[in-house]
């Protein structure tokens, strides 16, 4: 950061904004009692941890989220899959209206579609059931999932297919051997989107999610909203609420590095 | 023997028949956007015209909702949380797009930093916010400490005020890294020979970047500007749980959830939802449009 002060001061501005609120957020977690007129808490424990995974019973809503991100990332993944290998390796006639038509509900507010596709669950028999809620967010998550890979495939030579063919593979073989890791970091992205968009889901959840059926996101809201949570427990909630997402982030990150380093290798 | 010709022919045929094959995906994931997306939009049209006990209305819920004063407050705060917020996140993020762009020590941090931010989920920064801007939170007790504030009530109320700044600076707080990060993959994908050739030629910083470096970003800034207000104009979670007024989504999901069916606020929530998509699109299109424009003059 030699030379530039402007810059200089803009990266540190930028380091300061993100990392500040995450400092107190952490502190306040691990605080007992902290009044205002203090600038530190009285004592730092594990106890707001301890509270909040017994009262909400954590480990069953996590669990419930993974299982529910984890199906989303994987239904998209199948859908958006075949369809972004065709868009970024072909090019045809009205190319450009079928990526405006994918991409149209990222452009739409959620909520139109939420009022309306209550009655397209109910007429196919799945309102609030795990189903509704998984095609509730894969039909806004399907999008991101094509606009990552789409550009990854335009990189993505489909002769290499064609020469595994000829070596006897079979076509799901091809898929799992030959595509999938040609494309490992564009998958890695576009999975880490998908999750944590599904993971920070409250709306589709609220409407869709079977009774009883409790994710992160749906014990969050209302203990914001209502702010009836003391302030210690709702910031453990908070960061336990993000942790999952952020070690997804850090896995498909690693991903994204081993590639490149078995890249630069070869 | 098969000719040379029926050879090709073959090859042509094969050819076609892979591409009917590799559209069949394409024609899937067509299908199911029609009926979870166009359809449920298509249901929300038609109800938008009816009444609960299904008695056809034409425009006279989209008049009745037009002339609601709930309506027209919560279109104009919608518009302003949303230009306040796109036009704050843009110049911010090509500022930082722009200092992050060459080489330096740390760079690596705050790329990460950049992605972490990326990665927190809506409700969990809405939460951190109210912890740490709050008239209670942290940063009140730390001015309170500095002698900056004589007591909380000094300092500003900005989740509870109508003018939305709680809801601006989370937006922000969550946006500018990610318009960020895309932005520099477009500036590391341009080559500098043109800037280079300037600098040589004596021109100056600021011209340089308003003549060649703005230009070149200008489809980009038009397509994250698309997500962007899709995602501000469209969002639920943040105005309703740190704003004190009604947006349009949030004014529609509480007619929808919180009235009784047969009252005509129910049925305001479709047309007010219709007039959210129709809005959205129109701004969208045009962003887009302009954005391919950009795009292809650049090319």
């Amino acid at each position: 950061m030699k030379g530039n002060p402007i810059r200089t001061v803009i990266i540190m501005f930028t380091i300061l904004v993100i990392v500040y609120p995450l400092i107190p957020l952490f502190i306040q977690s691990l605080a007992g009692n902290w009044a205002y007129e203090d600038l530190f808490p009285d004592s730092l424990s594990f106890d707001n941890y301890a509270e909040i995974i017994d009262v909400y019973n954590i480990p069953k809503v996590i669990l419930n989220s993974i299982i529910l991100s984890s199906a989303v990332v994987l239904v998209s993944l199948v859908i958006a899959l075949l369809p972004a290998k065709f868009i970024g390796t072909r090019n045809f006639k009205g190319k450009a209206a079928v990526q405006v038509f994918t991409m149209m509900p990222v452009m739409a507010p959620a909520i139109v579609v939420l009022f309306g596709i209550g009655r397209v669950f109910a007429t196919m028999g799945v309102y609030r059931t795990y189903l509704s809620l998984v095609l509730a967010e894969v039909v806004f998550l399907i999008p991101y999932m094509i606009m990552v890979l789409v550009p990854v495939f335009r990189n993505y030579d489909p002769g290499i297919e064609d020469q595994a063919a000829t070596l006897g593979l079979g076509k799901l073989s091809i898929l799992m051997n030959v595509t999938l890791p040609s494309i490992r970091s564009g998958l890695a992205v576009s999975c880490m989107y998908v999750f944590i968009a599904s993971w920070a889901t409250y709306l589709a959840v609220s409407m869709y999610a079977p009774i009883n059926f409790e994710t992160m996101g749906l014990i969050m809201y209302p203990a914001i909203r209502f702010g009836q949570v003391p302030q210690g427990l709702l910031s453990a909630l908070t960061i336990i609420f993000f942790i999952p997402s952020l070690l997804f982030l850090f896995i498909s990150t690693w991903i994204m590095g081993t590639d490149k380093v078995n890249n630069q290798k070869v | 023997m098969p000719t040379s010709l029926s050879r090709k022919h073959e090859t042509v045929s094969d050819g076609m028949n892979r591409m009917k094959k590799d559209l069949i995906p394409v024609i899937i994931s067509s299908l199911i956007t029609i009926i979870f997306f166009l359809l449920p939009v298509g249901i929300s049209v038609k109800k938008s015209f009816f009444t609960f006990g299904g008695e056809f209305v034409g425009l006279d819920n989209y008049i009745m909702t037009f002339e609601s004063k709930p309506f027209q407050e919560a279109l104009i705060y919608t518009s302003k949380i949303t230009v306040i917020s796109i036009v704050v996140i843009m110049v911010s993020s090509v500022i930082l797009a722009m200092a992050i762009r060459r080489t330096f020590i740390g760079k690596k941090l705050t790329l990460f930093l950049l992605q972490f931010d990326v990665a927190m989920p809506s409700i969990t920064c809405a939460s951190m916010m109210l912890i740490v801007m709050s008239q209670t939170g942290f940063t009140s007790s730390l001015f309170y400490n500095l002698g900056i504030l004589t007591d909380y009530s000094k300092y500003p109320n900005i989740f509870s005020g109508s003018q939305g700044y709680g809801v601006i600076l989370t937006i922000v707080w969550m946006f500018v890294p990610y318009i960020a990060l895309s932005l520099l993959a477009v500036l590391h994908s341009i080559s500098n020979e043109q800037e280079d050739q300037a600098a040589t030629l004596g021109v100056g910083k600021i011209k340089r970047f308003f003549y060649i470096t703005l230009p070149s970003l200008k489809s980009s800034i038009a397509y994250t500007s698309v997500l962007c207000f899709a995602c501000v104009f469209g969002s639920y979670e943040l105005p309703s749980l740190l704003g004190s007024r009604h947006t349009l989504v949030t004014l529609a999901y509480h007619y929808y959830n919180d009235t009784v069916m047969t009252m005509p606020e129910y049925m305001q929530s479709y047309t007010i939802s219709i007039i959210l998509f129709v809005i959205t699109s129109v701004v969208s299109g045009i962003l887009m449009y302009y954005s391919l424009l950009a795009g292809r003059n650049q090319q």
